[in-house]
């Protein structure tokens, strides 16, 4: 569990930080047979060739149990760069913790989390919409269009307040690009 | 690696009692959350109410990590129609715009009626009052436009691991809707390596 207390967080994750040295070296957040942490360090070592980060896998998130830490296995391909000559690694993860809402559509059944109150489920597009109590009819304005009288807002989803955390990776090369990513998407900005 | 975090207010008196939070509430008492309790007021025509100003901030308890920075606080953007009325952030004029610990001021105010405006000249926070800057509107700090109000770079190392407090209150006009608001969404971001 993430929230490991009421008020208290510690970020799951779903990708691990991975680095091999010119030397053939290879290191990672995490020791692959013992599950043992391992600190990137205030900056990137010298005579890095590669890095990136590879997910987490079903074993190694066993293994990180032991050190107290929480992984998610993911089905995804590594994020991984091979550096150039000069190029200085910066590597990081933006960690959130959020309080909203989560979100049922009482017509598709479907949950979700938002931070703001919902437009349109994202599963089924339900919306809210107004019940004319004169003729009974649903419709999308609040004046029904046949009998001109004011009309109830129906609202599809029951909302309730949630905490929920959100970790997105970041990769970069100072001037070069900026890659960030979770296990939903992908953004390279140049 | 991950650090173990935990969202924090200050309340009480000077200099402030460090208190974990599940949930926060704009209210007109110096107390995290007293139910319906000293609510917040719509206000006589022509005139603007406040809720005591709350403080928000994060403290690393423990974990395994790095470094952790560039500490930001995000709203969804919507306040304004969500609740009527709107939520203001204290902002400086240098440096970042969260208040550091040591710069706590009680929340005040009218207790049960409103709350000062932070930047009153008279009652508002010390550590903001004479800012040329001002407040912001909260909803101009969402998800990806964030309010980066600590740029401390914690390591295992640092004396204190308590980050600096957004200062925020809730801003009533006229024609704010008078009732129960629903529960406000809000975040906290942070760098971790």
């Amino acid at each position: 569990m993430p929230q490991i207390g009421p008020d208290l967080w510690k970020v799951g994750l779903s990708f691990f930080w991975y680095r091999e040295y010119q030397d053939g070296r290879i290191e990672s957040e995490f020791d692959l047979d013992t599950g043992e942490i391992r600190l990137w360090g205030a900056e990137a070592p010298e005579g890095l060739k590669k890095v990136g980060w590879l997910p987490m896998t079903p074993d190694l998130a066993q293994k990180i149990k032991v050190w107290g830490e929480i992984g998610y296995p993911v089905q995804a391909q590594a994020v991984m760069i091979t550096l150039h000559s000069g190029e200085v690694p910066i590597i990081f993860k933006d960690c959130s913790v959020i309080t909203g809402l989560r979100v049922t559509c009482k017509v598709c059944g479907s949950q979700f989390q938002s931070m703001a109150r919902p437009e349109v489920c994202p599963q089924c597009g339900a919306k809210p919409a107004w019940r004319c109590d004169t003729c009974g009819k649903l419709q999308e304005s609040e004046i029904c269009p046949d009998c001109q009288a004011i009309s109830r807002k129906i609202m599809p989803f029951a909302m309730r307040s949630d905490a929920w955390e959100e970790v997105i990776y970041n990769l970069k090369i100072l001037e070069k690009f900026h890659i960030r990513f979770n296990n939903h998407w992908l953004t390279v900005d140049h | 690696m991950a650090a173990v975090v935990q969202i924090i207010g200050y309340y009480g008196a000077a200099p402030g009692t460090k208190t974990a939070l599940t949930v926060q509430r704009y209210c007109t008492d110096n107390q995290r959350d007293p139910g319906l309790a000293f609510p917040c007021n719509v206000p006589p025509s022509g005139m603007t109410y406040y809720s005591y100003w709350v403080f928000t901030g994060a403290e690393i308890v423990g974990g395994t990590y790095s470094q952790l920075s560039n500490w930001r606080w995000f709203t969804p953007g919507s306040i304004k129609n969500d609740w009527s009325g709107m939520v203001q952030v204290a902002l400086k004029d240098t440096g970042d715009p969260g208040c550091p610990v040591g710069n706590y001021a009680p929340p005040a105010g009218v207790q049960g009626q409103y709350g000062y405006d932070i930047m009153d000249p008279g009652h508002g926070v010390p550590y903001f009052k004479n800012d040329v800057i001002g407040c912001a509107d909260a909803d101009l700090y969402t998800t990806t436009n964030p309010l980066v109000f600590d740029r401390t770079v914690f390591t295992p190392q640092s004396a204190s691991k308590i980050t600096k407090l957004v200062c925020h209150q809730y801003v009533l006009e006229d024609d704010t809707t008078f009732g129960e608001k629903g529960e406000l969404s809000n975040g906290i971001r942070w760098q971790e390596i």
